[in-house]
């Protein structure tokens, strides 16, 4: 019997039972589709990882003060424990560090003609764009001499200045910051959405000394030699572990804590963390595709369930094939056939929902879809021998039917 | 559970030559089936010999006999067996689909069998629209497709009114008159002795009636 035949045969026994032949399938259907859309999770969340990685920029570390102290006049609550000295000392002492930029940060209400927005402030020393990677689009860095003479000038992101001048060009203009007038003298270039959804261009970078005395009150204004944290950028990306070590070793002997005693500071590797955290979600992503796969091997019983009710059915019609001239393989591949569409139907039904599902949700939570498309000819493959594996007993048992047993059933 | 031994036919030893018309006939549990069942090979003679042609057919494998049954062997039964819900047409064509026929020339052969049998029409409907009459000549004419020598029916008139059952025996009478060997297993002693040789099955033994 020809191939074609046993599958023209297949054909027209599942539509026979529309109905059966959808509901046998389902299981393939969901296995297949909630593979595709789990690892479809997974590379989209891989993805963002990377993007995020991207942003924060490459060879960063983060020192943070981890003391605090309250203020005995303000009673303003901070921390002396870093200081933009150690920054300094950082920069000229240590010959894997690129960059060792002191930052504070707060929000402040910029005012321009009738708008006005609520956003970010940055304050920094002027090489926070070149530690970050950062480049203004339009108009300048501000200087040394600037910070120096705390000047009351700033950088926008592009958020800003749309929210503030949506019609013209922002720079060269005065615009209040918390009610002290700034010059706009650059336009930091686009850097779109985090990971997370965060607007990176809804920001302003001014001078350190600037934002301490004008904008952020607190802790900071006693304190102007205080930062929040210093960022600092190593030379090289596979010397972060050395210069960790040296940063500590650096500030330990500034802030002459005794050996034994706990550090007043934590270098962070922001990057590192993401790193924990995208394979924390990776091995989650395996483990849900995993299951799915089960839903895979149930659809498989449900298609040997499905095969042994039909061989039964039938049991008349494989008497009359095996005396018309049927071979045992020609029964045998009959509902090998018949098995084998039900699931490479299924699986492929399953991979039509699994690629559509993303592209259709993706858009709307706004992120972006990626699919494997080994992963969608994998789970189709695996369909399809599952299908054949649980039509193998099944067919086995049609093909040993006694014949003369068969024809007489009712 | 044990199963015990039954000897369906036992010290049986006939032939039928090509060319025959033969009837058999014996009452209910005689063993008529088990003998169509060896005749037709799809069963194996547990002891004993059995030749198809002068060749010994008793230690064939499977593959070997269900080509045999396709090329030489036509079966007719009782409750004409046709697959449901397939045409007429595609049941005569069954044979010719395990003989590895090519589509068209299995529709064209199928339709000179339904024509030998005297159905050029209703050759699209299904068996539940045919009569009794109309089913057993479908069934005919699928025994018949594959120009088989030897023509097996199993109470071919069981089902049917006397005169319609007349008619049958006449399709395979004419079958017979061109050339095929046809065997008649019934237990209708009437149809029996109207046909040429009738042997009767008595308690596994066989004898000249």
């Amino acid at each position: 019997m020809q191939l074609s035949d046993q599958f023209d045969l297949a054909r027209r026994s599942l539509r026979r039972h529309v109905l059966r032949t959808v509901l046998t399938m389902l299981g393939m259907i969901v296995g297949v589709a909630s593979v595709i859309v789990m690892t479809s999770i997974g590379l989209s969340a891989r993805h963002l990882v990377a993007v995020e990685i991207a942003r924060l920029g490459t060879n960063l570390l983060t020192v943070q003060p981890t003391t605090r102290t309250t203020d005995a006049l303000s009673g303003s609550i901070g921390s002396r424990a870093l200081s933009e000295a150690d920054g300094a000392a950082l920069t000229n002492e240590v010959a894997k560090v690129q960059y060792a930029v002191p930052v504070v940060g707060g929000d402040a209400r910029l005012v321009f003609g009738n708008s006005n927005w609520q956003t970010s402030v940055i304050g920094s020393s002027p090489d926070y764009l070149a530690a970050r990677d950062w480049q203004t689009g339009a108009g300048r860095n501000f200087t040394l001499r600037e910070v120096a003479s705390a000047e009351k000038v700033m950088l926008v992101g592009k958020t800003v200045e749309a929210k503030l001048s949506p019609q013209q060009a922002l720079l060269g203009s005065i615009v209040r910051v918390n009610d002290a007038p700034f010059r706009v003298i650059g336009v930091i270039s686009p850097r779109g959405f985090s990971a997370s959804g965060r607007d990176l261009d809804d920001v302003v970078i001014a001078p350190i000394s600037t934002v301490k005395s004008r904008l952020i009150g607190g802790y900071f204004r006693e304190h102007r030699d205080a930062v929040a944290y210093l960022l600092v950028k190593g030379s090289r990306s596979d010397e972060l572990g050395d210069l960790q070590a040296e940063i500590e070793r650096v500030l330990r002997a500034r802030h002459r804590i005794r050996s034994g005693a706990d550090d007043d500071f934590a270098v962070r590797d922001p990057v590192a963390a993401l790193t924990a955290s995208k394979s924390t979600s990776e091995a989650l992503t395996v483990m849900l595709a995993c299951i799915a796969g089960v839903s895979l091997l149930v659809g498989g019983i449900s298609i040997m369930n499905i095969m042994l009710v039909s061989v039964s059915e039938r049991t008349r019609e494989i008497g009359v094939r095996v005396a018309v001239g049927a071979t045992r393989t020609d029964i045998r591949k009959q509902f090998l056939a018949e098995s084998a569409a039900i699931a490479g139907l299924g699986g492929a039904i399953g991979v039509a929902i699994g690629i559509a599902a993303p592209l259709v949700i993706g858009p709307i939570t706004g992120s972006e879809v990626f699919i494997d498309p080994w992963v969608c000819v994998g789970a189709l493959s695996f369909s399809i021998v599952v299908g054949l594996l649980s039509g193998l007993y099944p067919a086995f048992r049609a093909a040993s039917l006694d014949p003369m047993d068969a024809i007489r059933e009712q | 559970m044990g199963s015990a031994r039954v000897d369906a036919l036992k010290g049986i030893d006939f032939s039928v030559e090509g060319g025959e018309f033969v009837a058999i006939t014996g009452p209910s549990g005689s063993g008529k089936s088990t003998l169509l069942g060896l005749m037709g090979l799809l069963a194996r003679p547990t002891s004993g010999e059995l030749r198809f042609r002068g060749q010994d057919v008793a230690n064939l494998d499977h593959v070997r006999l269900a080509k045999l049954r396709n090329a030489e062997i036509g079966f007719v039964f009782q409750s004409f067996q046709l697959l449901e819900r397939t045409s007429a047409l595609e049941n005569v064509e069954l044979p010719l689909v395990y003989a590895d026929v090519p589509p068209t020339e299995r529709r064209d052969r199928a339709l000179a069998a339904l024509e030998r049998v005297g159905l050029g029409s209703r050759i699209d409907h299904v068996p539940v629209q045919l009569s009794g009459g109309e089913q057993q000549r479908v069934a005919i004419a699928r025994a018949i497709i594959n120009g088989p020598s030897v023509l097996l029916a199993d109470e071919p008139t069981g089902a049917l009114d006397v005169r319609t059952g007349a008619d049958i025996l006449a399709v395979l009478r004419d079958l017979n008159q061109r050339g095929t060997t046809v065997v008649v297993i019934t237990h209708n002693l009437d149809i029996a002795g109207s046909i040429e040789k009738h042997l009767a099955l008595i308690d596994g033994r066989l004898e000249f009636a």
